[in-house]
């Protein structure tokens, strides 16, 4: 029987000669894993995307900027899965600070499809993560916002952000959510969650209501899946869609923008060669530093919260925000889940409302579920029941 | 002929709370230490950390509201304000916009025309930011240990017309704060530090003249001298037929002048937004209630009480609590016996002359400063000698009084006896000053009076000196 270290070794290798087609990584941590791995009874491997803080092992958020930034902490999601077995295999890719140009924008997507039974953890504020999985044919689970610390995540936008687990089988993802959720004193959005969610409770689908949501890209392809869980007169509209990308455009922008402020050349991070004086070293460090979309998306961001523009935008997107994210609950009422196809507006939407979200995937097509806030669990356990139904129907 | 103008001031007063840690988070606010010592990744605002709010600052701001007769908000928010300058880590600063924690307040102050109340606008939390350190051949270096000091912008209305009101503002906001444990308020440390908005116009005119803000005014001296000077750079610059601009201006301790630091054209557009990262303040009526329970006594009850139980009159009363130090000091010698007054008098003057009436710090036991007063109410020692003892208790506290009367000598010459025949000789060669006397001169007594103070080392007693010259030549 081969051990541990042999397996991991023999892994390693594969990755770097696939990393250059697969390009999933942005660092791969080799010594770093074979040393977790002496340190851990039942290791486990585990991929994070290179916006969430690693201590020692450098954090570039896939930028010029932090091209050789290495956090002095753990953000407290890594310290979290490092302490119940988790070795890092390395910094998976992603956008430029989660939005700008990438070689791959669901590098840890890849790096989860490469494996066989490695955890993914991957920052995501606008819920194209679930894309991710689609096309990768993973699992993916963003839990509601404030059951999973921020701390130690390089934001896009703080009210958005979230962090999503990502795996081939269903399984894994339970387990995985209890091992980061939680309260967490450096995140003051952080809420203690309901116990133990590795044991989950099946529910028989004759007691749970659930909503298809229809009007979607893809709405046909979920529809075709929908019927098969025997409801199909359940449908609704969502009246506020339309609202909820310039929302999510407008506002993710605006907090972007200020977050990425720090990153002027003077305390760390890239700072040009040359300068004239300070306004200089300012513009000169964030124009070399940042590619073209960040700075996009900071100038438009800049824009919407500017004196004379903050009221028609960025108070207006905030409105809408509040209306998206009523419109999500009242449903949710009457439904406890609503289904879906993952599309681009409903996931900004579910990401407005910071409400969990899962996704599974069938063929070329996935399948998104949604619930309240706060009820990751029954979320989870009702994901559970349908995937099982859906696989003995196929 | 000059215009009949009126000085309109409102003040924006910075002061910074008195916690062990920093407002967002767990690093010391100690005063000082190393470059860089009082840091950690959230006050360096390294990638992906988050603040925290620290509750006590929350609490000591509510508790400045309080004090003030302010309306404290049961929700407040905070909100980013984004600028550009290296001694902000985050490129932002936490501070509070449209939600600020009290708001609609007022206090009184004592002026030359009387009882003048001034309100208050709003008090809002923030951070403070770092510190750039020039070094000769290093360039501009930054010190992050002051980044995430908690403070409190306090924003009067534009109630104020003159530097003698402003400081009275001034001295009695120290001494709320001081009296509440708010802040420390030292002035020469930073921790209270004062913008003032002013502008001119016409007495009587209802609406405000062209405001210009002046920032760096680092000492009670110097606000008032940029009061003096900007007022009079106002009044030059609109009677000569000029325009007032919109500006920020700083202040030159050396030339007594201000200087243009900024227009309004350059003003940066700050962007304000709500911080994403920091949860609602919610303040409840619990919590309002805890704190205002847990209110001192206030400068003005404490006045009150000086002056009906004490007797003293009402400027007395008001130079006296304004520091709680000073005011502490002032009880214990009258609780060790001292006569009210005496103490008030002799605080105000002697005391005031050693440390300085701003910043009251004395290391002498009030026991021992109430024996000096006994002394000179005995006749032990004089006026003079008082003086004398309290310099030296002042650098050495460790000294008692009767020790000091005792080994510099320093005993009244109470005993006729012993003063005639000093008198007798400083007659004898003032042939001329007792002449003018005779002649009614009744300054020339007082010269005569020097010289025997002087021969008797000022030892002699005041009255038997007068008395006894009066006997002699009168």
């Amino acid at each position: 029987m081969m051990d541990a270290r042999q397996r991991y070794l023999e892994y390693f290798d594969r990755l770097e000669r696939d990393n250059e087609n697969i390009k999933a990584y942005r660092t791969i941590a080799r010594e770093e894993a074979l040393k977790a791995l002496e340190e851990n009874e039942s290791p486990f491997p585990v991929v994070f995307s290179d916006q969430i803080s690693t201590r020692g092992i450098r954090t570039t958020a896939n930028s010029r900027m932090l091209e050789n930034y290495i956090p002095p902490f753990d953000a407290t999601l890594v310290d979290k899965v490092k302490k119940a077995g988790g070795v890092m295999l390395g910094k998976t890719m992603a956008r430029e600070f989660g939005v700008g140009e990438t070689e791959n924008a669901y590098g840890s997507c890849a790096a989860v499809a490469h494996g066989e039974n490695i955890l993914g953890f991957a920052s995501d504020y606008d819920g194209s993560i679930h894309m991710g999985a689609r096309e990768y044919g993973l699992f993916a689970c963003t839990p509601s916002y404030g059951s999973v610390s921020r701390y130690g995540i390089i934001p896009v936008a703080s009210s958005m952000d979230r962090v999503a687990i990502l795996a081939k089988r269903f399984e894994q993802i339970p387990a995985a959510l209890d091992m980061v959720a939680g309260r967490d004193e450096r995140d003051g959005s952080t809420f203690s969650c309901d116990g133990d969610l590795s044991e989950l409770e099946a529910p028989d689908l004759r007691d749970v209501t659930f909503a298809l949501v229809d009007g979607l890209e893809g709405s046909e392809a979920a529809e075709d899946l929908f019927k098969k869980l025997g409801r199909p007169q359940d449908k609704l509209r969502l009246e506020s869609l339309p609202y909820a990308l310039p929302a999510h455009e407008i506002l993710s922008s605006g907090e972007f923008a200020t977050n990425m402020e720090r990153y002027d050349g003077i305390g760390f991070g890239y700072r040009a060669g040359e300068y004239g004086n300070v306004e200089e070293l300012y513009k000169k460090s964030r124009t070399e530093g940042l590619g073209r979309e960040v700075q996009a998306k900071i100038i438009f961001g800049n824009f919407c919260l500017s004196e004379g523009k903050y009221e028609a935008y960025y108070v207006q997107a905030m409105k809408a925000r509040t209306m998206v994210k009523e419109e999500l609950e009242k449903r949710l009422e009457t439904y406890e889940f609503l289904l879906a196809p993952a599309d681009k507006r409903l996931a900004a939407a579910l990401y407005l409302a910071g409400l969990p979200i899962i996704s599974m995937p069938f063929g070329k097509t996935s399948l998104l579920i949604a619930g309240s806030a706060f009820n990751d669990k029954r979320l989870l356990a009702f994901g559970g029941e349908i995937l099982s139904r859906l696989e003995r129907e196929i | 002929m000059a215009k009949n103008y009126e000085t309109v001031m409102g003040l924006e007063v910075h002061v910074e709370l008195k916690t062990n840690t920093k407002i967002f988070c767990n690093c010391s606010t100690a005063f000082g230490g190393k470059p860089n010592e009082h840091t950690c990744p959230v006050c360096l605002g390294l990638p992906g950390t988050i603040p925290v709010l620290n509750e006590k600052a929350l609490d000591r701001a509510v508790t400045a509201g309080l004090a003030t007769n302010c309306q404290i908000t049961r929700v407040g928010r905070q909100d980013r304000k984004n600028y550009f300058y290296p001694d902000l880590a985050k490129g932002f600063q936490t501070s509070q916009g449209d939600g600020p924690i009290c708001y609609g307040g007022y206090l009184d102050i004592e002026t030359t025309e009387g009882k003048k109340r001034i309100r208050i606008n709003r008090i809002h939390i923030e951070e403070d930011a770092g510190k750039l350190v020039h070094e000769e051949g290093l360039g501009s270096l930054v010190d992050n240990n002051r980044a995430g000091v908690p403070l409190v912008e306090i924003v009067s209305e534009a109630d104020l017309r003159s530097a003698e009101e402003v400081l009275a503002y001034l001295h009695k906001l120290r001494a709320i704060l001081t009296y509440t444990g708010v802040s420390d308020a030292r002035m020469n440390e930073g921790s209270f530090r004062c913008d003032v908005n002013l502008s001119i116009r016409e007495r009587g005119a209802e609406s405000f003249g062209t405001r210009v803000e002046m920032k760096n005014l680092n000492s009670f001296r110097s606000i008032q001298r940029a009061i003096e000077f900007e007022t009079a750079r106002q009044i030059k610059v609109v009677e000569e037929g000029g325009e007032l601009f919109q500006e920020t201006r700083g202040f030159s301790q050396d030339s007594g002048r201000t200087y243009s630091m900024r227009t309004k054209e350059d003003a940066a557009d700050y962007r304000l937004m709500p911080e994403p990262d920091l949860m609602p303040i919610v303040i409840t009526e619990e919590k309002i209630r805890e704190l205002r329970d847990s209110l001192p006594e206030l400068p003005d009850a404490r006045k009150d009480r000086y002056i009906e139980k004490y007797g003293l009159g009402n400027y007395d009363a008001e130079q006296l609590i304004s520091s709680i130090e000073l005011a502490t000091f002032f009880e214990e010698t009258v609780k060790a016996g001292a006569d009210p007054k005496a103490a008030a008098n002799l605080i105000m003057t002697d005391l005031f002359r050693l440390t300085g009436a701003e910043d009251f710090q004395v290391d002498m036991a009030p026991a021992d400063f109430a024996k000096v007063i006994e002394y000179v109410d005995t006749g032990r020692i004089n006026l003079g000698s008082a003086r004398k003892v309290l310099e030296i208790m002042f650098e050495n506290p460790d000294r008692s009084p009767e020790a000091i009367v005792v080994e510099e000598d320093l005993e009244q010459i109470n005993d006729r006896a012993l003063l005639s025949p000093v008198i007798d000789e400083v007659l004898a060669r003032s042939v001329k000053a007792v002449r003018e006397y005779q002649a009614g001169k009744e300054k020339a007594l007082q010269a005569i009076i020097g010289q025997v103070m002087g021969k008797t080392r000022g030892k002699a007693n005041p009255q038997l000196t007068i008395d006894l010259l009066k006997e002699k030549i009168g």
